[in-house]
């Protein structure tokens, strides 16, 4: 229940064993690499090591951006490729550990492919842009009104020249707004479809040839250029064309059968290719994070402690000079990775929507866990309700499951809560008698309603007490006494939350103590949180205001104010999870109301079913909300920073 | 989308601000007593309406420079607009920014046909690249015309320009440029359609005058300098004007002769415009008309919003006047004659 320890190794080998050396680690799968590593500290070793692991100097430094860009390129290329021939490729550690391929056969295999197949892919392609123009064609011969003219003869006319083309609507428009000013004839011969554009026979003399291409230029007309070996009416000359097509289909079919027969086992080519060029990726990837001396090469990495034995041996087991020292981590930002047991490991994914807690901060997450059942619980309390999100969870941890085991231990808390109210699907005791509870006459009965509002408030006590002791931990444990012990979250703000708290109860005669005694330390108690600077420089023997005292006291009487203010409505903020209760019983009695009116027993379950739903699905998701609400806002904010970064583990 | 009348007020405020600072507090007066362009871009750079734009700019510039910095500018002024409108109005300002991408379109484009380079054309873009829907990467790697076509596949202008060659875009560069405007415009109108119904008459009618003055400026070049036929006057000219519709617009296309096109504008445009198009530079004619049109009407509508960026138009061409001034040596008093109504 806690923050995982850190360790930080340094891995130092021989230069020509880096790249397996990764790979072991990739294949490890539980070491992350450390980006803001001690250069200078490293360089240091690295002249130690030299000497020390013996190493032929004709090894060279490999340029890893180059490798890069030319593995990236085909890896682009396999995706291709496969995505053409419909192959799914999937990184198959089996393929790494057994040493499938090196990247050099991978690319070689590759190239291999392209040279063989670009012929047949070159032609198909060629053959389907033929295709395309002919249907084109075909579209345009297809769509002419009537099929018997004979094109050819109006080419064969002497002074008159002719276009065939298209125009759309628009341009329609404006054509025959000028029909009087063009010298020809204009004839509409056919609609294209899709697109209804209209195609147009134009005819015109010889000597307007110009002033007829500029006239139609204006129109925005599209010329169709028919080729000359289509001859006979547009009936015959589709005929010709989808005589055409049937024959080029054909040829892209027989050639699509050719590459696949030739490329048969293509398929696992392609993954082993892929998988090796990914390794090669990731590799690449890792050494640029290296160090570099003449033979050698470092690598610092972050490792789970109770990993380091077992991952020394699996290292060294292959590769017998690699050296493993385990860093000082002073100074640097270990990456965090929590370790919870069953019952809290789902709340961590509340916590992390917040932030993930730093390495050296105290996990919130059983302290969260608890407060947030608590809360929901006292909100939510149901047991059939509670039962029906308890099996919505479960179905959903097939899916998503920290979110289903989530769901899970809300709905049981909330049937917890549900036989301390007595309630089941909204009734309670004095409809089903049977019903087991901790106190009589249900939530919204007149004397128990200002006792569930007082839970509220005891339960926001207790979570408040919770978040303070935690901010003092966290606080003292990186050194920070001015937050720690002075600051309005540290021991003496917690000081000044407990005087307000004994001041109320004492206004509210529920305390029997003087009125002055709790008033007297609130005060008290509240001037050492504004004197907090000072006080924790005095300890530390430092000068008093480094700032000036001026400005240090306008800031800190406002603050302090605003701490007054805080701790009121932090305290009254926790109301909302009695009030909740309320409004849970409150909203089902409402369709208990409803439900009395009718006479028919059909009817009536029908409206408390429906009643069910909309508490099931609209307030469990407020109560969810105001519970997060409460966490984040009241109680995170007191204590948890949440700057951690996450630990990833390099994997392929 | 946020109401318009909200909005109304939030950028009535803003473009009060605005205007005054572009058109009282630039003092013309000492504007046109510079004699270098970098006497003119100094002041512009600690003018408080100008400052934004030009703060990285090194002296030096000529009058193609600060061309260029004026369009950028219009373009940041009308992205600032963007911010106060949601929904069809936020669509119908961004349409405005689409002008520069015409403008951009057509650079890259005559380059190609010529054959020139294209390696430092990016310095010279003034459209906003934050709105823009345009590949100009693709369109940037085109050889030759018919790739550039094909890179401006699924935006509104591919049809506009297909079967475009590359003699078109040399010789009759007035068809790329009309092609695009009839796209621009359409689109633009479309877009205030959807529009409340005062918001909408208001800017149809300012677009519309535009319209009407952009086909008279057609239809009067074509006339004198493209010697092309009516019918590809009239196919070329753009709908959605106000008081040039489809038969009257046909109507000046097919004057026989200079009289009969002088007498038709007078009758619908007034005299003052008739003797401007004839006796100054046509799109200058055409600026002392909009300018009179815009201040006339007071808008109380999103009519404020396009009256603004017509303005700013007015007042890029002044200074781009100016630095052609200064350049050429103009006497202040001859300069002042190309300058709209701002002394």
């Amino acid at each position: 229940m806690a923050i995982e320890k850190m360790a930080s190794l340094k891995v130092i080998g021989k230069l020509h064993e880096i790249e397996p050396i990764i790979k072991e680690l990739i294949l490890y799968e539980n070491v992350s690499i450390n980006a803001e590593s001690d250069h200078y500290g490293n360089s240091y070793l690295i002249h130690e090591y030299e000497a020390e692991i013996e190493e032929s100097s004709e090894y060279n430094i490999q340029d890893y951006f180059g490798i890069e860009s030319e593995c990236k390129d085909a890896i682009l290329l396999v995706e291709d490729i496969s995505k053409e021939l419909g192959i799914k490729l999937n990184l198959e550690k089996d393929l790494i550990e057994k040493n499938d391929i090196s990247y050099e056969q991978a690319i070689e295999m590759l190239n291999n492919y392209k040279s063989t197949n670009k012929k047949i892919t070159d032609e198909i392609k060629n053959k389907k842009e033929e295709k395309e123009k002919l249907l084109y064609y075909k579209k345009v011969m297809d769509s002419i009104f009537d099929n018997s003219i004979e094109l050819k003869k109006i080419a064969d006319l002497n002074f008159f020249d002719y276009e065939i083309g298209i125009l759309s609507n628009e341009s329609r428009v404006k054509l025959k707004n000028n029909y009087e000013s063009f010298i020809g004839i204009i004839n509409r011969i056919g609609v294209v479809k899709p697109t209804a554009e209209n195609l147009y026979l134009i005819i015109y003399l010889s000597q307007f040839k110009e002033q007829t291409t500029n006239f139609l230029k204006s129109l925005n007309w599209r010329r169709f250029n028919l080729p000359e070996k289509y001859t006979g009416t547009p009936a015959q000359i589709s005929e010709q064309i989808t005589e055409e097509i049937d024959v080029l289909s054909k040829g892209i079919k027989e050639l699509s059968y050719l590459s696949e027969t030739k490329n048969k086992n293509v398929n696992s080519s392609m993954n082993r290719i892929y998988n090796a060029l990914k390794l090669e990726e990731r590799t690449i990837e890792i050494a640029k994070e290296a160090d570099f001396g003449d033979n050698i090469f470092l690598l610092n990495v972050w490792i789970r402690n109770s990993d380091i034995n077992n991952f020394r041996e699996s290292i060294t087991k292959a590769y017998d000079k690699v050296k493993i020292i385990e860093a000082e981590k002073n100074g640097s930002s270990p990456p965090t990775v929590l370790k919870n047991n069953w019952f809290f490991r789902p709340f961590e994914l509340i916590v992390k929507l917040y932030g993930l807690p730093s390495y050296r901060e105290l996990d919130p997450t059983p302290f969260m866990a608890l407060t947030y059942c608590l809360a929901f619980g006292i909100m939510f309390g149901d047991i059939g309700q509670g039962f029906i999100y308890f099996m919505a969870g479960y179905l959903l941890s097939k899916k998503m499951d920290l979110a289903g085991q989530l769901l899970m231990r809300l709905g049981a808390t909330s049937m917890v809560f549900g036989l301390v109210y007595g309630s089941l699907f909204g009734l309670e005791k004095h409809q089903l008698p049977w019903l087991p509870s901790l106190f009589e006459g249900g939530p919204l009965s007149a004397e128990n309603i200002p006792k569930i509002l007082a839970v509220g408030i005891a339960y926001g006590i207790i979570a408040l007490s919770g978040s303070f002791i935690y901010n003092i931990i966290n606080s003292l444990k990186i050194g920070d006494k001015e937050e720690g012990l002075f600051g309005k979250n540290g021991v003496f703000g917690y000081l000044f939350f407990l005087s307000f708290i004994f001041t109320t109860l004492s206004l509210v005669g529920l305390v029997k103590i003087p009125l002055y005694v709790p008033l007297l330390l609130l005060v008290a108690f509240l001037a050492v949180i504004v004197l907090k600077e000072p006080l924790a420089n005095a300890l530390d023997k430092k000068e008093l205001f480094p700032h000036g005292a001026g400005a240090y006291f306008t800031e800190n009487i406002f603050e302090s104010i605003e701490t007054m203010l805080s701790t009121l409505s932090n305290t009254v903020s926790f109301v909302r999870v009695g009030a909740f209760a309320l409004n849970h019983a409150g909203l089902f009695l409402a369709f208990m109301i409803i439900s009395e009116l009718v006479d028919n027993i059909v009817l009536k379950i029908l409206i408390l079913a429906l009643g069910n739903i909309l508490i099931l699905v609209l307030e469990g998701l407020i109560v969810f909300i105001q519970g997060l609400r409460l966490q984040f806002y009241e109680m995170f904010n007191k204590y948890f920073v949440g700057e951690g970064i996450e630990f990833k583990s390099v994997k392929l | 989308m946020r109401s318009p009348y909200d909005t109304h007020y939030a950028v009535k405020t803003k473009i009060t601000a605005k205007r005054g600072r572009i058109f009282k507090k630039l003092e013309w007066k000492k504007i046109l007593d510079f004699t270098t362009v970098d006497q003119l871009t100094d002041y512009l750079k600690k003018s408080e309406a100008f400052q934004d734009v030009l703060k990285d700019v090194k002296n030096n510039i000529n009058r193609d420079n600060l061309e260029i910095i004026l369009g950028r500018f219009k373009t940041l002024e009308i992205e600032k607009l963007l911010h106060y409108y949601s929904g069809a109005y936020k669509e119908f300002i961004e349409s405005f920014l689409a002008e520069s991408d015409l403008t951009d379109i057509s650079l890259i484009l005559r380059r190609i046909a010529r054959n020139e380079d294209l390696n430092d054309i990016s310095s010279r873009f003034i459209h906003s690249e934050r709105f823009t829907n345009i590949p100009y990467d693709k369109l940037l790697s085109s050889n030759n015309v018919d790739q550039f076509v094909e890179g401006l596949k699924g935006t509104p202008y591919y049809n506009d320009l297909r079967g475009l060659t590359d003699a078109d875009a040399i010789k009759r560069d007035f068809h790329i440029e009309m092609k695009l405007y009839v796209s621009y415009y359409k689109s633009q109108l479309e877009k205030a359609d959807k529009l409340f119904m005062d918001d909408k008459e208001a800017v149809k009618g300012i677009i519309g005058t535009k319209i009407d003055f952009l086909n008279v400026l057609w239809i009067y070049r074509a006339k004198n300098y493209y010697h092309i036929t009516p019918a590809e006057m009239l196919n070329y000219s753009l709908e959605g004007g106000n008081e040039l519709k489809f038969h009257k617009l046909k109507k000046l296309c097919f004057a026989e002769n200079k009289d009969d096109f002088n007498e038709m504008i007078g009758e619908t445009f007034g005299n003052k415009f008739k003797n401007d198009l004839n006796n100054i530079d046509t799109s200058l004619a055409m600026n002392y008309f909009m300018y009179d049109y815009l201040s006339k009407n007071v808008f109380e509508n999103l009519g404020l919003v396009l009256s603004y960026i017509y303005m700013l138009d007015i007042v890029i061409n002044n200074l781009t006047a100016i630095t052609e001034g200064i350049k050429y040596r103009l006497p202040k008093d001859n300069l002042k004659n190309y300058l709209v109504n701002i002394i």
